[in-house]
């Protein structure tokens, strides 16, 4: 992203494209395609990549895309998908009160919940898409541009995370503040062992016996979440929201014929949720349907959506803010 | 054993749902629901510990955030990683709407229950805890603590400084007492 483009953006969409990955051991900046706002689509080259639209919510309305394009020298439209499109959303989004629904901003009101119980500490453990949701809470809860989720480590290269489960981590912490409460937000990857197609790295991983396996896959869920909440308190409780759902790869969980790591999963949920003594929330976030939406073909291009020229600014109907996709 | 309808499980934690076809509406991938399952299989009452963020529907019909280069899908040549497509802040709208409402809901659930829960699970395993204002360290199990009387049981019951959770005093002495533990 150029600092031309950069510096034609309001505070609120930069804090979305700008949001700067740092390593803390180098304190230098390092670019994540994966994690890049608009979004960079390694496999896919100029096509889609160039196709971008930025939003604007700040504290008044009307809400405004623009689509960036025109800087990133193309000249195709963007689309942006009909909410009504969207039916496997929240009911709220397809009941007709969509206008209630953008005047309400949900992350002031979550950020407000937060403070209400003393929430300092919010920490996302699980799958990839937790690196998203850590760094738009930041974003959208703070609505500034200077909100940060630094990671510490870089996660290793695609072919690294079949063969180094145990190398994988992707670790990341960032600081913001609402009206003067303090977050610390932090996410990281959990590769939950014996959760790799193939991987050898422990021969417990493919014992005959399930209960060696299982207690394997506890040790390490457990070890992680008394680390993650580690600085918790009674009077400044953490909340941990898990998700296991992507890590679960179906050939090592149908091992041996049974859906063995389930159990230890859960018991590794509910033994650790058992021993918080109101430290902290756990909280079991639902697997993303995106994995399995593209593995499972589906590809949908939407049939009502709207248009909109590189460069091109418009006040965003209550149909238009969900996302886009090139036509 | 008594189970609400999995499907509907998010309405107990959050979420204004339809007035219509809530079956149609809420999906839930196979993954969320295994996990469900075995909560129920190993505690009934596992709602009074562990709070339930809906996610699944929320990118259920976010196809376009995808693009697979190769027809393939199995193929791992080529594909892009999509996960990381959430470029729309308002795509997280309604996770934000629906961590409010869990969170609102199970904290308060959480602190009223868990102290039932606790000792419940303490039939199934046993806690090693200790006060943060106090050297003292107990075991809790069938629902009472007893204290280890010395260093040296604690050895001899194989336990390690470890696995001792500091909880505040408070929490200790609503915990039924049992005979001190004198020998392993």
């Amino acid at each position: 992203m150029s600092d031309t483009l950069l510096s034609l953006l309001p505070p609120y969409e930069k804090c979305f494209i700008d949001f700067n990955f740092r390593n803390i051991s180098t304190g230098c900046n390092f670019s994540n395609d994966s994690d890049a706002y608009p979004p960079k689509l390694p496999y896919i080259g100029n096509l889609i990549t160039s196709c971008h639209i930025g939003y604007v919510m700040q504290e008044s309305w009307p809400l405004v895309a623009h689509n960036i394009s025109k800087f990133s020298d193309t000249q195709l439209k963007c689309r942006v998908r009909n909410i009504g499109e969207r039916k496997g959303l929240r009911s709220v989004w397809s009941t007709g009160h969509v206008y209630e629904i953008l005047n309400n901003n949900f992350a002031t009101q979550l950020g407000e919940v937060l403070k209400k119980f003393n929430i300092r500490t919010i920490d996302f453990r699980g799958d990839s898409v937790m690196t998203q949701v850590a760094k738009y809470l930041a974003c959208d809860l703070s609505r500034s541009p200077n909100a940060s989720l630094p990671p510490q480590e870089r996660p290793p290269e695609p072919h690294h995370r079949k063969k180094a489960y145990d190398k994988y981590i992707n670790y990341a912490k960032g600081v913001f503040s609402i009206d003067g409460h303090t977050f610390d937000v932090t996410h990281a990857l959990i590769r939950l062992h014996c959760t790799i197609v193939g991987e050898t790295s422990n021969s417990k991983c493919f014992s005959n016996y399930n209960y060696e396996r299982q207690e394997f896959v506890y040790e390490g869920l457990v070890d992680h979440f008394r680390r993650a909440v580690a600085r918790a308190t009674n009077y400044s409780p953490s909340i941990l929201i898990f998700n296991a759902g992507l890590q679960i790869h179906k050939p090592m969980v149908q091992l041996r014929g049974n859906n063995w790591i389930i159990e230890p999963i859960v018991k590794a949920l509910l033994d650790f949720a058992g021993e918080s003594f109101g430290k902290y929330f756990i909280f079991f976030r639902e697997t993303s349907a995106q994995h399995f939406n593209a593995r499972e073909g589906g590809h949908f291009w939407g049939n009502r959506s709207r248009e909109s020229d590189p460069g091109e600014i418009f006040t965003a109907s209550s149909f238009e803010y969900s996302g886009l996709y090139l036509k | 054993m008594p189970q609400p309808n999995p499907n509907y499980l998010a309405d107990s934690f959050c979420c204004d749902k339809t007035p219509g076809n809530l079956q149609e509406m809420y999906e839930r991938h196979r993954l969320d629901q295994w996990i469900i399952d075995e909560l129920y299989r190993q505690d009934e009452h596992w709602e009074d510990v562990i709070g339930w963020i809906p996610f699944y529907n929320t990118t259920y019909e976010l196809y376009d955030m995808h693009a697979e280069r190769v027809p393939d899908s199995q193929s791992l040549e080529g594909r892009a990683d999509c996960t990381h497509f959430f470029y729309s802040p308002f795509m997280f709208m309604p996770l934000w709407l629906d961590m409010k409402s869990a969170i609102e809901t199970f904290i308060p659930k959480n602190r009223k229950n868990f102290r039932e829960r606790f000792l419940f699970r303490s039939y199934q395993r046993e806690y090693i805890l200790k006060s943060t204002s106090s050297p003292a360290v107990y075991v809790v199990s069938y629902g009472a603590k007893r204290h280890i009387a010395n260093t040296a049981v604690f050895k001899n019951m194989t336990l390690k400084s470890s696995g001792v959770t500091s909880v505040d005093q408070d929490v200790l002495d609503w915990i039924p007492t049992g005979p001190e533990l004198t020998s392993a």
